[in-house]
């Protein structure tokens, strides 16, 4: 029992691991910008959360959804459009720059102090199936999470802003020169970003219950480490880089010795450069990473 | 004749390998005369003079290289706590903390600490850099937040090395300002050897044409990780004079603030040339100090100006965002100094370093 219980657990850490490592990854394909500020935007949705909290849940979510979007849109179009032609670790930089930015003007504005945000508290009832045991929170997480990919696998299949959006994490040169309309489809590529911000935002508030100017960073630097060990810049990756990784730690937090337990994430990111040695590419490597000669 | 040649060889020896070394180590010199001179508080003058070792320790690798390393502030904390660890008084370590009895049986003299300091990173860094350097360029650099993720985990949890959150104290707070100059003189011509020396030389190959630079024959991968391990070795040697200079530590002094400083640092002074490393930690220590200053408030005629402490770091943010724009090579643009009045003989040669720009930037 207790093995379905952390199968669960784990699905519910790995899909919030892939919505993190997507949100990172739509843009990272189209441009190769790895943005470290994704974190911030999903702590600007989760502070809207906070300050919409007294109209309900409905509202909240909007809040979240339209603040991640917005600041997606606005870090690309005040920190992104003038390095159009920078290379990437320029790019990273200033996303480094921007994250900095918003997480020190959220500090000086809300306070450096982290708030509780008692957001849904109907999620958080245990659910019990014979001996099973478990949040209804982790099953609303698998369900959002799959109903963003499956979203976001129909849109990029079967509409033609998908194909765009594919043509030009395919080759951006080529796809521009056929027609793809260059800073539209980037922003577009924002726009989803900060949607899926936004997403892991609300799954996050509704879990831990806290918002705090810092709380981005953390959560970025696991989708860095999904994407890389998926192969970044792909997709398919991320996914499967965010759920290898929320298994790792879940799995770990369940058989780990309790004097080792505090060391879960060393060990899985530990893990992780193991995978690395292995497989240097990711273990889904997109068409176009590593060099073509 | 050739006593002519003799003569216009020294001046190419000069120009090349003496007066960009000088003019650097002339200017660390003068900046902390001025700084002393205007009044600048010891403890920013130490702090900046340790940015600036921990700058140049990571140029030695990310300016060379071109790769971008975000762990290296965890080879800063592995010199510190074990500098922490090998200097405070074993009756000291008896009564604040619980380690095991090899660790506080083990004491030494200041300098001998920093050199185990920059072992201890140096080995970190050796095993570390199997696994992230075999990834390529922008996911090295992201592979590298792992090993500070790793190190910042282990240094909270492992109370009895590091005595978790709450940090280590009462180390004997033995180096000065004068000595940290030293030692910036120390690593300044430390990293100047490597940059001109063959291994130097190889490893800028790699930054500028990866490809082209194991076209002909450059171990790339093997070049990198030497660098990698010797910029370790002088980070967690800055670790370890950090240490004995603030007495004072926790977990929470090596993390992502910490190394946002000192990209900026690199990056704002131009990542791509020792002049550049020293200049940027210049610049972004002035800023600093002005804002310092100001933020207790002067007045200008009937005027009162102040600015706000939480401030500081959201300028500093955009003072970097308007600087990838409008430089993004740094403010260096990554050249080292030159003598002035040979400007115009350089001129050709920096044309077709533009040039080289461009290209990388396609």
């Amino acid at each position: 029992m207790i093995v379905v219980q952390t199968l669960i657990a784990a699905l519910s850490l790995g899909s919030l691991y892939a919505v993190l490592a997507l949100g990172l990854a739509l843009v990272a394909s189209i441009m190769r910008l790895v943005n470290f500020a994704h974190g911030e935007l999903i702590m600007g949705a989760a502070y809207a959360m906070a300050f919409s909290f007294a109209f309900g849940p409905a509202a909240m979510i909007a809040a979240a959804l339209v603040v991640g979007v917005v600041l997606a849109l606005a870090s690309d179009q005040i920190g992104f459009r003038a390095l159009r032609s920078a290379d990437s670790t320029t790019l990273f930089i200033s996303s480094f720059a921007i994250s900095f930015l918003l997480q020190n003007t959220a500090s000086a504005l809300f306070g450096s102090t982290s708030r509780t945000v008692p957001a849904l508290p109907a999620l958080s009832q245990p659910i019990t199936i014979g001996e099973i045991s478990f949040p209804m929170l982790d099953i609303v997480i698998i369900a959002t999470a799959a109903v963003l990919l499956g979203g976001l696998t129909l849109l990029l299949k079967k509409t033609r802003t998908g194909l765009r959006m594919r043509a030009a994490a395919e080759d951006f040169r080529v796809a521009r020169t056929l027609g793809v309309r260059a800073n539209r489809v980037i922003a577009l590529g924002f726009g989803l970003s900060g949607l899926f911000a936004a997403f892991a935002a609300v799954i996050v508030v509704a879990q831990s219950g806290v918002v705090s100017p810092t709380m981005g960073s953390d959560l970025v630097l696991i989708a860095f480490i999904a994407c890389v060990l998926g192969g970044l810049g792909s997709l398919p990756g991320a996914v499967v880089g965010g759920f290898v990784l929320g298994v790792l730690t879940v799995v770990l937090q369940a058989y780990l010795p309790v004097e080792l337990k505090y060391y879960r994430d060393a060990f899985a990111f530990g893990a992780v450069i193991i995978l690395l040695v292995w497989r240097p590419q990711g273990l889904l490597p997109s068409a176009t990473a590593g060099t073509r000669v | 004749m050739s006593e002519a040649r003799s003569g216009i060889d020294l001046a190419k020896i000069w120009g090349r390998r003496v007066f960009p070394l000088v003019s650097v180590l002339a200017l660390v010199v003068i900046l902390v005369v001025v700084a002393l001179l205007t009044g600048m508080q010891e403890a920013n003058l130490l702090r900046a003079l340790i940015d600036l070792l921990i700058v140049l320790a990571l140029y030695l690798f990310s300016g060379i290289s071109g790769i971008f390393s975000f762990g290296h502030i965890a080879f800063v904390a592995i010199g510190a706590y074990t500098a922490g660890i090998l200097t405070i008084p074993i009756a000291k370590k008896d009564q604040l903390f619980e380690m095991p009895p090899l660790l506080e049986s083990l004491s030494t003299g200041p300098i001998a600490a920093i050199l185990a300091g920059a072992l201890v990173a140096a080995v970190a860094a050796a095993i570390f850099g199997l696994a992230i350097l075999r990834l390529s360029g922008i996911a090295a650099s992201i592979g590298t937040f792992s090993i500070l993720v790793i190190v910042h985990v282990v240094a909270e949890n492992l109370k009895s090395v590091t005595n978790g959150q709450s940090g280590m104290t009462a180390v004997p707070m033995t180096i000065g300002v004068w000595a940290l100059v030293l030692a910036a003189g120390v690593f300044i011509v430390i990293v100047f050897l490597y940059q001109s020396s063959p291994w130097g030389l190889r490893l800028r190959a790699s930054r500028e044409d990866d490809v082209a630079a194991q076209a002909v024959g450059i171990r790339v991968r093997g070049e990198r990780w030497i660098a990698w391990v010797g910029s370790a070795a002088l980070a967690g040697a800055a670790g370890a004079m950090y240490a004995q200079v603030v007495g004072t530590f926790a977990p929470g002094s090596f993390y992502l603030s910490q190394t946002f400083v000192i990209i900026t640092m690199l990056v704002v002074g131009g990542s791509r040339s020792l002049a550049g490393a020293v200049t940027g930690v210049a610049v972004i220590t002035v800023i600093n100090e002005v804002l310092r200053r100001t933020s207790a408030g002067f007045t200008l005629g009937d005027l009162k100006l102040q600015s706000a402490p939480a401030l500081t770091p959201i300028l500093l943010a955009i003072f970097m965002l308007v600087l990838l724009i409008v430089r993004p090579s740094g403010l260096t643009k990554g050249r080292e100094f030159t003598i002035p009045h040979r400007r115009e003989v350089a001129g050709k040669s920096t044309r077709g370093r533009d040039v080289a720009d461009a290209n990388a930037g396609k």
